[in-house]
């Protein structure tokens, strides 16, 4: 039980860490080259019952044949199915929009057994009113792969992404298989 | 290790302690590098637009894996 405390804590604090490194970099980067509209009041955090709930009772009320109809299983059983590895990845994104407290994305993953890739399994966007310009990716990926390097894995893979042209301007890319759904990249320190 | 439903005993307290002070340790070795973030060009910058992506990522095929396999590497104390 110890060892598992320790490895809830000691990942937890990575997570946790390059969430840090994130939150820094929109801040400074907004306050040397503005674009604070596209970033405001947002919060990084783990996902929580309380980002649960809304994946469950309000997300779906957006969803249409635009979007998407939601994922086979609910966030709340991928987010259990996950969280049994305590060096899962786990985000979720929060902005306070006039005073109202509202879940713009979420994000889970699992490094794989050799700790050489981190995979980042789900994400989901809200497609509610109201979603921001800076997008939810951006801090997702970025969160991902500092919290990669700090586990010492070599890339990120995307497990099959839905619209893989929009990843490309992160850095991500197949390995040329039309068919691949996997997108990676390299983490270099 | 003694067992008190709902609260923090000592040991507890203790290990988790010592694996916060491992991770800031960890933090602290990593030579701290660019953020994506920051590799953003600034032209991408100032026109940033994320709003229309369809941010979606959704691995299915694991859903049919068994779930428990081996934890990873055990962190060293």
């Amino acid at each position: 039980m110890a060892d598992d405390i320790y490895d809830l804590a000691y990942y937890y604090s990575l997570r946790t860490a390059s969430r840090d490194r994130v939150v820094q970099a929109l801040n400074n980067r907004v306050k040397a080259e503005g674009g604070r509209e596209n970033w405001d009041k947002l919060t990084l955090c783990s996902i929580d019952k309380q980002a649960l709930d809304v994946a469950r009772l309000e997300w779906p009320k957006y969803y249409n044949s635009d979007t998407h109809q939601g994922f086979p299983e609910s966030w709340e059983k991928l987010f259990f199915r996950f969280r049994h590895n305590p060096a899962f990845f786990d985000l979720a994104i929060w902005q306070d929009i006039e005073g109202r407290k509202t879940l713009q994305g979420l994000a889970l993953g699992r490094p794989s057994s050799g700790k050489k890739n981190l995979n980042i399994c789900w994400i989901e966007r809200s497609f509610a009113p109201g979603y921001f310009k800076g997008g939810i990716l951006l801090p997702i990926l970025a969160c991902a792969e500092e919290y990669g390097k700090l586990l010492g894995a070599e890339q990120i893979v995307l497990k099959n992404v839905i619209d893989g042209d929009i990843f490309q301007k992160y850095g991500y890319a197949t390995l040329g298989n039309p068919k691949d759904k996997n997108f990676k990249k390299e983490i270099k320190l | 290790m003694s067992k008190i439903s709902g609260a923090m005993t000592v040991e507890t307290t203790d290990v988790m302690s010592s694996a916060i002070k491992a991770a800031m340790t960890r933090v602290s070795a990593v030579p701290k590098s660019l953020t994506l973030v920051e590799k953003i060009s600034k032209q991408d910058w100032k026109v940033w637009d994320a709003s229309q992506e369809k941010a979606l990522v959704a691995d299915t095929e694991s859903l049919l894996e068994n779930f428990f396999e081996s934890a990873p590497p055990k962190v060293a104390a």
